[in-house]
């Protein structure tokens, strides 16, 4: 198992994960330098300041970058049909596991490693002592491990690279992130509701302790908040304590998945169905069926794109039956959200605010649905036969961006309708509704042109999937951090119009007085947002024609 | 005007200055010096090369050695870093709409999509090749037939078995009627009966006016099939042509066996004793030999044997292969 990590080492994506971390380090702790700041007693906080900005830094990176290599560990080998061999030989399936978790921690090592430099810069700055940095690091390690297990699990449970990846990223911000977020929506809630500080403690120590994130919190906040260094100490060794515990049952349930028997991909051999009174029945009995998929296809019509028709048909409809439960769930969620934000009857922020965190789900789950629309020619091996056909390169790239938007807009619509109950609130929330529609839409679109842009660069899915969530994240959710108003409504409006991600700008634009100038502004952001998407998709076609005439 | 000179053309003494002489057919494929370049290795090296109109002309060469390469040049697919292609006269550079409407292409390795099935997989390549609706039902009923799938038509393609994708890929390169069908490899994967119903396949669409390239390892296969072929090893076309000029041209050695009913001893004798046969092996009245001898001094021995009181059976020549040519001609080694 040692080759594999010696040849990730060799990849020249291993270089660039690399100089990614470095220049993300080198540029942060150039922000928070103290420089002039530092007076005689500041020494010792500011140096933890850094050291925790420096440990969370290192979560970021493990999280991104570890997740994503773990989950096409062995479902790589699965789609390069290598895996058979790799099983047939006397490597037991502990050891396949062990060794591919190795490979993938291995390299993220590598890159800790080659950030000690800057490590050494922060140990310039008196007032740090050994057992908080070793603490952090143990901690970076055991989130890395656990990541590292979460991503082989999804990569020996699933059977394609692209569902592995989408849902070791997904497990993992639950594990990791969601809690922070459960805690803060809680934390809303309760203080306005009920207005209970004591249940903020205990939830704050939750949290703690299950998420990283939360934990370092709570290191750096440590001799702040009063607690005593001996509790600190117990959550942070309890935080990576259930790390190592995620860890180890993700590998032992890896091991498993490994040990059975692998199952045969069954491929329906169902006949269309002509008469009209059997599907009548059908339809009776599946209620969720948009259009049988046992239904006879029409055959394409003329002066339609046959490329879009293809999207449609097959990719869309085909998937109907799945796409309209996932629209279903997303109307019930985002119905029961609303419904709750109504039994806080005093707060249109509120409206505000779910809007935003659905936004955000949204703008998570696009990528996974839309940055494999190209890329999947790639992997079938289809594309050498579309373009030898005489669609032109237009028609081929206008199908599949257009397909892709069809795709994610249900889930929109979904998330759109779900709300709707929440403009009953007061005559206010009409407004914050449209507007918070609006935003979503806009964010929406961004995300899933993002993602069709990536997926036009790349050639696997797997890259395309990591570069339109680099994509997304950039554009979209960097934003986020630049908005107080999400809690305390105070902050700079024409700031937020010039940084801030639409629903940035949605929230700034909230409070009342809203007037004209600002609408106008908030305007603005959405036209240059948009504006933007649809620039990410015309540099997608620009790309796709310089490939067709170079390759 | 001119047909009518032509068709004169022996009484014609004196030739009008104004008739021109006709213009040599346009080849079906023609590449002028095409190179191809991928970084530093050249996987085509100045490859000249011409099929004529209704040729089935067999591409053979070691693995690496540029077929597919060639191939996706043709097919509009791949830029050349120099060089010209042109099907039917029209460069595949400048005018890649108009190639693409006259070659079919068959790539080695292709996919097919999740849940479709074998006539919504046609109908949507055929709108692809903007085949008007009310004409592509018919197309695609023919289509099936020619490739024995009608059976098949509502299974879903990624169901099918090797042989049948490959039969549902030559299918839905056959739907726009093209006149110069380019084929990668289409028989690997083949069992032995699938190949020859594609071999029976390939010469009716030969019938029917088509020209046809067709690279592939199979030498046997080919031998049989095509009437030209062309070796090419590290991008360099080592040898093009007739299939029997190729085996003719590289024959110095003749074998020959002879069976006779009686006088194998005096047979025997004249063997050993005639000039330019050597390697004589006889087991009972069964005689294997070769010779460097010409067609006509070949004919004399055949004569003396009789003359001899040889009562001749067989007196046949062990046909060359294509394995033979081209295990002579190329030199192995990647
Ligand atoms: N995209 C590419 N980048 C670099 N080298 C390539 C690329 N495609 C092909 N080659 C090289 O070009 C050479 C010719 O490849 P090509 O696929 O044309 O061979 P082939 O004759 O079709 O072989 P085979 O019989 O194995 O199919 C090979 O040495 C191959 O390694
Ligand atoms: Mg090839």
């Amino acid at each position: 198992m040692g080759r594999d990590l010696r040849r990730t080492l060799r990849g020249w994506r291993g270089f660039l994960c690399l100089v990614a971390v470095l220049a993300a380090c080198a540029a942060l702790l150039a922000l928070a330098w103290p420089g002039e700041r530092m007076g005689a007693g500041h020494g010792p906080r500011v140096a933890q300041g850094l050291l925790m900005l420096f440990g969370r830094v290192l979560l970021v990176a493990s999280l991104v970058i570890v997740p994503g290599y773990a989950a096409m560990s062995i479902v790589s080998e699965r789609e390069q049909e290598t895996f058979e061999q790799l099983r047939l030989t006397l490597i037991r399936p502990y050891g396949i596991v062990l060794g591919k978790l190795a490979n993938v921690v291995g390299l993220f090592l590598f890159v800790v490693v080659a950030t000690m430099p800057m490590l050494a810069c922060i140990l310039f700055i008196p007032g740090l002592d050994w057992p908080q940095i070793a603490m952090v690091f143990v901690l970076v390690f055991a989130t890395t491990l656990s990541a590292g297990a979460v991503g082989v699990f999804c990569s020996t449970l699933f059977r394609r690279a692209f569902l592995s990846l989408v849902a070791s990223y997904i497990g993992l911000a639950l594990i990791a992130g969601g809690p922070v977020y459960l805690f803060a929506v809680a934390q809303l809630a309760l203080r306005r509701s009920l207005g209970i500080w004591a249940v903020r403690e205990s939830m704050a120590n939750l949290s703690a302790v299950i998420s990283p994130f939360a934990t370092i919190g709570v290191m750096a906040a440590g001799s702040s908040m009063g607690r005593s260094p001996l509790s600190a100490q117990l959550m942070v060794a309890g935080a990576i304590g259930i790390q190592l515990l995620w860890a180890l049952v993700f590998v032992q349930l890896a091991a498993m998945l490994l040990r059975r028997s692998e199952p045969v991909v069954r491929v329906s051999t169902d006949k269309p169905i002509d008469d009209p009174a059997v599907l009548a029945e059908r339809r009776r009995r599946y209620p969720y069926y948009l259009l049988d998929p046992l239904r006879r296809k029409p055959m394409i019509e003329d002066g339609r794109n046959p490329m879009l028709q293809r999207e449609l048909r097959w990719g869309l409809f085909n998937r109907a039956t799945t796409l309209v439960r996932v629209f279903y769930v997303t109307l019930a969620v985002s119905f029961l959200g609303s419904m709750s934000a109504l039994i806080d009857m005093q707060s249109e922020r509120l409206v505000a605010f779910w809007l935003a965190t659905q936004t955000f789900c949204l703008v998570l789950v696009i990528p996974a649905l839309a940055s494999n629309t190209f890329t999947k020619e790639f992997e079938l091996g289809n594309i050498d036969m579309i373009r030898a056909t005489l669609l032109s390169p237009l028609q081929i790239v206008s199908g599949k961006a257009l397909g892709g938007m069809i795709t994610v807009a249900p889930l929109i619509v979904a998330a759109l309708i779900g709300s709707i109950p929440m403009a009953f609130l007061d005559s206010e929330s009409w407004r914050i509704l449209a507007m918070g529609g609006a935003a979503m839409a806009v964010s929406c679109f961004v995300a899933a042109s993002a993602s069709i842009c990536a997926s036009f660069l790349s050639r696997r899915t797997f890259r395309a999937l990591v570069l339109s969530y680099a994509l997304v994240g950039i554009s979209l959710l960097a934003a986020i951090p630049y908005t107080p108003w999400l809690f305390d409504g105070s902050g700079d409006l024409g700031a937020a119009m010039l940084v801030g991600s639409p629903v940035v700008s949605f929230l700034a634009v909230l409070d009342p007085p809203v007037t004209a100038g600002a609408l106008l502004m908030w305007a603005g952001n959405l036209a240059v947002y948009a504006t933007f998407g649809a620039a990410l998709l015309g540099i997608a076609c620009l790309w796709y024609f310089m490939m067709r005439t170079s390759d | 005007m001119t047909e009518a000179m032509n068709d004169g053309a022996p009484a014609a003494a004196a030739p009008d200055p104004k008739a021109e002489p006709a213009p040599p057919p346009v080849p079906a494929v023609r590449t002028i010096a095409l190179t191809k370049r991928y970084g530093a290795f050249t996987a085509l090296k100045s490859l000249d090369l011409t099929i004529e109109k209704g040729d089935i002309f067999g591409f053979i060469g070691p693995n690496g050695a540029g077929k597919t390469t060639t191939i996706r040049i043709l097919a509009t697919l791949l830029a050349p870093t120099s060089g010209q292609a042109f099907i039917n006269g029209i460069d595949v550079r400048r005018a890649p709409y108009e190639a693409k409407r006259r070659l079919g292409f068959m790539p080695d390795s292709f996919g097919v999509y999740d849940g479709m099935r074998l006539r919504e997989y046609l109908d949507f390549f055929g709108a692809a090749y903007k085949i008007p609706r009310k004409k592509r039902q018919g197309i695609i009923d023919d289509v099936l037939q020619l490739t024995d799938l009608t059976s098949k038509a509502d299974d879903y393609v990624s169901a099918f078995s090797r042989g049948m994708k490959q039969r549902c890929c030559l299918a839905k390169t056959l739907l726009h009627d093209p006149d110069v069908l380019l084929l990668d490899e289409p028989a690997s994967g083949l069992d032995p009966r699938a190949r020859i119903e594609m071999r029976e396949l390939l010469k009716t669409l030969r019938r029917m006016g088509k020209t046809i390239l067709i690279s592939s390892h199979i030498l046997s296969e080919l031998g049989d099939m095509c009437n030209k072929i062309g070796i090419i090893e590290h991008g360099e076309l080592l040898h093009a042509g007739p299939f029997r000029d190729i085996l003719e041209s590289l024959r110095h050695e003749r074998e020959i066996h002879l069976r006779v009913l009686d006088g194998a001893d005096a047979a025997l004798r004249i063997l050993e004793a005639t000039e330019g046969v050597h390697n004589v092996e006889r087991s009972g009245s069964e005689f294997q030999f070769e010779t460097s001898l010409s067609l006509e001094a070949i004919s004399d021995l055949h004569m003396r044997l009789s003359a001899d009181g040889v009562r001749i059976l067989f007196f046949e020549e062990e046909k060359g292969t294509l394995e033979d040519v081209f295990l002579h001609l190329t030199k192995g080694g990647l």
